[in-house]
């Protein structure tokens, strides 16, 4: 094994959809502070709309696998990922349509690397996200009705600050009697979904623009939200943007959003001191900015923590997290070498990624599709995608790889280059270390590849050597969790 | 046929405790203490878990003069009283939602409960407590804290709170197969015990192939790692393996004659694989299981009026359409089915036709051994009023009952001991009424 291959490719499947090959080699030239730079100067990668016609309502999963295997943008793209699922939005419902979601998603790509006061403003005026969590056509007080309140708990609970009051490492802050401390109170969520009254669809393109302002249905009476007055008699948009301002500046969305980034990026498990590093990265970015996403992904990426599993000798017990089914089924086909039929309107290429538990557009509700502190059964360790692991999705992931091994690797929307494996199923320990290389980083434990050589050699068909080889690396419990 | 099995239940259970004294007693137990030619009698607990937050104030209405109470309050979210489907019974003055004709027939044939106004709770508190935030239960309003504390039973962040009462409960049936904790909803924390390894399925997807060389997969799986992950990926597939072979070859033989509805939500679905799994219980190797179902979703803040009674419907029809199938079974007093939801809805409505978060709400359970009737004091439907916690007025009702108390009604049914039930349920001691009453025990 190479120490500095092993390292890049391991970068690699942090902060892309899967390493490939070419991409470590790459990298281990120019190094990991010429690639974030070169990766931030990348526009994103298009979302076209939904053709007519298409088959099923699934577009948006489609095309995102099809920029996650094509796309340059790699880590803008899964910035927008790890956004997807803190402000999340699922077509669910009758609204929004599945067919809108394009433009979710395409805020997400392009406000990836913008501050995250920008991000907040941006979603929270965003017709799906209206639509999702009731923010559309919300009004104020009749005689006997008040506000919807959904949009201003969830955007308090579920993408700014979370339950409980947070010290920059994570930790609860606790009273005098050692509980925790709510970090919003009912009053708060009352006073922000009257801050949350008075916005409709525009005019024009009005599934495709930020929502605009009705005076007529906001509230302008006066509110208190996390201890900020807004005074009487301001617009929607002030209101919104005061409101928006306070909440960002709230001690809880350091740590709160630091979390969730490292689990997304690096792993389940982080030190409160990996939380802190990142947390006061996102207070000042060294300029003075607080929120500067550009430099808050660049210190999840880079912290000692995150790179210390470059060398399995010195990685922890608990490193890495599991590959989601999106992560996971990207990061077989890049691996792979798959090719992908631009022109992918009749065959689903997202469909292997629902059978094993993940349509991206549609998570079962606002809470995505798992949460922050999903534990293992012994309580041990957060292993928040573990949540998505059922009985059945964790064996219809195995049969979905190998479906894919089958037909000489045709299997539309994809091709498998099957060939160079074919070839090197000749020699089985010329085979077994090429798959080794792709999946494991060259680094393949002793034990496993006496096993995986022991199903090579039960058969002599070189075709059957190369399924089997790729079909247990590729599902094996080593590949399936980054670490 | 119910009260010889009330008998001989007090009997075995007379005898093990003379014997074994209190404390845990295994399933397994029983069977070397009781009749030799019997084993103990198969029982299941059936959760249909209303995700979301089912507004029960517009699934139980009162018929009375209390009905123009709730009419004001509700606007145009009230449901028109000459839809209000009448319950007969012992305690007059209710009915159900419109969509719920089968359950109205399931009521009046003393089949079923409704337990009124429960609510997680640590103990019993006052408004002028709650007002004050003595005691309450963490994160009120939270739909995945409130949805955890309802599996748990534990809503004051105490050790339990990371397992399911459901999953405590089966781990009392140890040296059985590994399939009586079963959850068609992902992994939810209810079946989750402490000892017991919860299976989760997704009805119809029992597939146990990989696709590839299952030896070498299956052999690969049993390599430990030096990632703690990777190990839990590595057991959590063979455990799954496992496991659907199980179901695969056990229910092949439980075929049913009872019609379940194909509603959109999948319930009916999910609770025909539920009867599958019942009826292969002896394949299946299990005396006593434990079952989770979702149905979803219910929170409904936005034109609550169709969404509701579409999901209504469809709880209602396919209750009816599991209760036939344990009468088909032969076990309609050995399941009860029960539902379990975050929180109620404000009783007072939003400014879009919809509703939001609350507390105290109804449940529903069902089954043959269940002593029909409504249980508790319904709350005072006035906004501001006695049981309104709420100081903007929006109707979040007091609950009268706890978790605990609902839980563990129902699994003294189960024939768990008053110290087990206490185990299981950590706070039940600070509540006075430790049976609500609602099913037929001894």
């Amino acid at each position: 094994m190479s120490p500095a291959y092993y390292a890049a490719a391991r970068f690699l499947d942090q902060a892309t959809w899967g390493a490939r090959q070419a991409d470590a080699a790459s990298l281990e030239s120019v190094g990991i502070a010429k690639w974030l730079t070169t990766q931030f100067a990348l526009p994103p990668s298009a979302l076209q709309p939904v053709p007519a016609g298409y088959i099923g309502a699934q577009w948006t999963p489609d095309n995102l696998v099809y920029n996650a295997l094509t796309g340059p943008d790699q880590l803008r793209q899964r910035i927008a990922f790890a956004l997807s699922t803190i402000l999340t939005v699922s077509c669910l419902q009758p609204l929004p349509n599945c067919s809108e979601m394009p433009n979710y998603w395409g805020v997400l790509e392009r406000d990836a690397f913008a501050n995250y006061l920008t991000i907040l403003h941006d979603i929270t005026l965003n017709p799906q996200m209206g639509e999702f969590l009731d923010l559309l056509n919300n009004s104020e007080s009749t005689s006997g009705a008040s506000p919807n309140e959904n949009y201003a708990r969830e955007l308090l609970q579920l993408m700014t600050i979370g339950t409980v009051l947070l010290n920059q490492d994570g930790s609860p802050v606790l009273d005098s009697n050692g509980r925790p401390v709510a970090a919003y109170t009912d009053s708060d969520v009352r006073a922000l979904a009257r801050v949350f009254t008075g916005w409709t669809y525009a005019a024009a393109d009005p599934l495709s623009s930020p929502l605009v302002a009705n005076e007529q249905a906001h509230d302008t009476g006066a509110k208190t939200v996390l201890g900020s007055p807004l005074a009487p008699g301001q617009t929607a948009e002030q209101d919104l943007d005061q409101a928006l301002q306070v909440i960002f500046d709230n001690q809880n969305v350091g740590p709160f959003l630091a979390l969730r980034l490292i689990q997304h990026f690096v792993k389940s498990d982080p030190t409160p001191s990996y939380i802190d590093r990142v947390a006061s990265v996102f207070a000042n970015d060294g300029t003075g900015t607080r929120g500067n996403m550009k430099a808050v992904v660049a210190a999840v990426l880079t912290d000692p923590e995150a790179r210390a599993g470059d060398d399995p000798a010195l990685a922890s017990a608990n490193d890495g997290h599991l590959r989601e089914p999106m992560l996971y089924m990207t990061a077989v086909l890049r691996a792979l070498g798959a090719v992908m039929d631009p022109d992918f309107t009749q065959v689903q290429p997202a469909g292997g990624i629902q059978t094993m538990g993940e349509r991206v557009d549609l998570p079962p509700s606002v809470f995505s599709f798992y949460s922050p502190f999903y534990s293992l059964s012994d309580g041990k360790i957060p292993a928040p995608e573990f949540q998505l692991l059922t009985s059945s999705n964790a064996v219809a992931q195995a049969s979905v790889i190998w479906s894919l091994l089958l037909n000489n690797g045709v299997n539309p929307p994809f091709t498998i280059p099957m060939g160079p494996f074919v070839s090197a199923a000749t020699n089985p320990v010329n085979l077994l270390a090429t798959v080794d290389l792709l999946f494991t980083r060259g680094a393949m434990p002793v034990e496993m590849q006496r096993s995986i050589l022991g199903a090579i050699d039960a058969t002599s068909d070189p075709v059957q050597r190369a399924q089997t080889a790729l079909f247990l690396v590729a599902t094996s419990g080593l590949f399936r969790v980054i670490r | 046929m119910r009260a010889s099995q009330i008998t001989r239940r007090s009997f075995i259970r007379a005898t093990a405790l003379a014997v074994a004294g209190l404390g845990w007693l295994p399933l397994d137990r029983f069977a070397s203490r009781a009749d030799a030619q019997s084993s103990p009698p198969y029982q299941a607990l059936v959760c249909v878990f209303l995700l979301g937050g089912n507004d029960a104030n517009n699934m139980v209405v009162p018929t009375d003069s209390r009905y123009t109470a709730y009419a004001r309050a509700r606007q145009g979210l009230a449901i028109p009283p000459t839809q209000v489907l009448a319950l007969g019974g012992s305690t007059p003055g209710y009915g159900l939602h419109p969509s719920m004709p089968e359950l109205q027939a399931l009521y009046d044939r003393g089949l079923a409960a409704i337990v009124a106004n429960v609510g997680t709770l640590n103990a019993p508190i006052t408004v002028e407590e709650y007002l004050a935030g003595a005691g309450v239960p963490l994160s009120l309003y939270s739909h995945d804290d409130q949805q955890n504390q309802w599996q748990s039973s534990v809503s004051d962040g105490g050790p339990l709170s990371a397992s399911g009462w459901g999953g405590r409960i089966a781990d009392l049936s140890a040296g059985s197969s590994g399939l009586t904790a079963l959850s068609l909803g992902g992994n939810l924390l209810f079946v989750n015990g402490q000892t017991t390894r919860s299976v989760s399925v997704n009805p119809g997807q029992i597939d146990y192939s990989p696709g590839g060389p299952s030896e070498p997969f299956e052999g690969l799986l049993t390599q430990a790692s030096q990632y703690v992950l990777v190990n839990g990926a590595n057991s959590i597939t063979a455990n799954a393996l496992q496991a659907l072979r199980s179901l695969s070859s056990a229910t092949s033989l439980g075929k049913l004659a009872t019609v379940f509805p194909a509603d959109s939500y999948g319930l009916g679905q999910s609770l025909k694989f539920v009867a599958e799994v019942i009826s292969s219980r002896q394949a299946l190797g299990v005396a006593r299981q434990v079952f989770i179902v979702p149905l979803a979703s219910f929170d409904t803040h936005v034109s609550q009026l169709a969404t509701q009674a579409a999901l209504l419907s469809a709880l209602s029809q396919g209750i009816a359409a599991f209760y036939q199938a344990t009468v088909e079974l032969g076990l309609e007093s050995a399941v009860t089915t029960f539902t379990m939801s975050e929180f109620n809805r404000t009783f007072q409505p939003n400014t879009t036709a919809g509703t939001d978060h609350a507390w105290g709400t109804h449940q529903l359970v069902i089954g043959g051994s269940v002593v029909g009737g409504l249980y508790g004091d319904f709350p005072i439907l006035e906004l501001g009023g006695p049981t309104d916690v709420d100081p903007d007025a929006r109707g979040l009702w007091l609950p009268q009952f706890s978790v605990d108390q609902y839980g563990a009604t129902l699994a003294r049914w189960l024939g768990l001991q008053q110290t087990q039930l206490n185990q299981i349920f950590p706070h039940l001691a600070n509540f006075a009424q430790q049976d609500i009453g609602f099913m037929a025990t001894s």
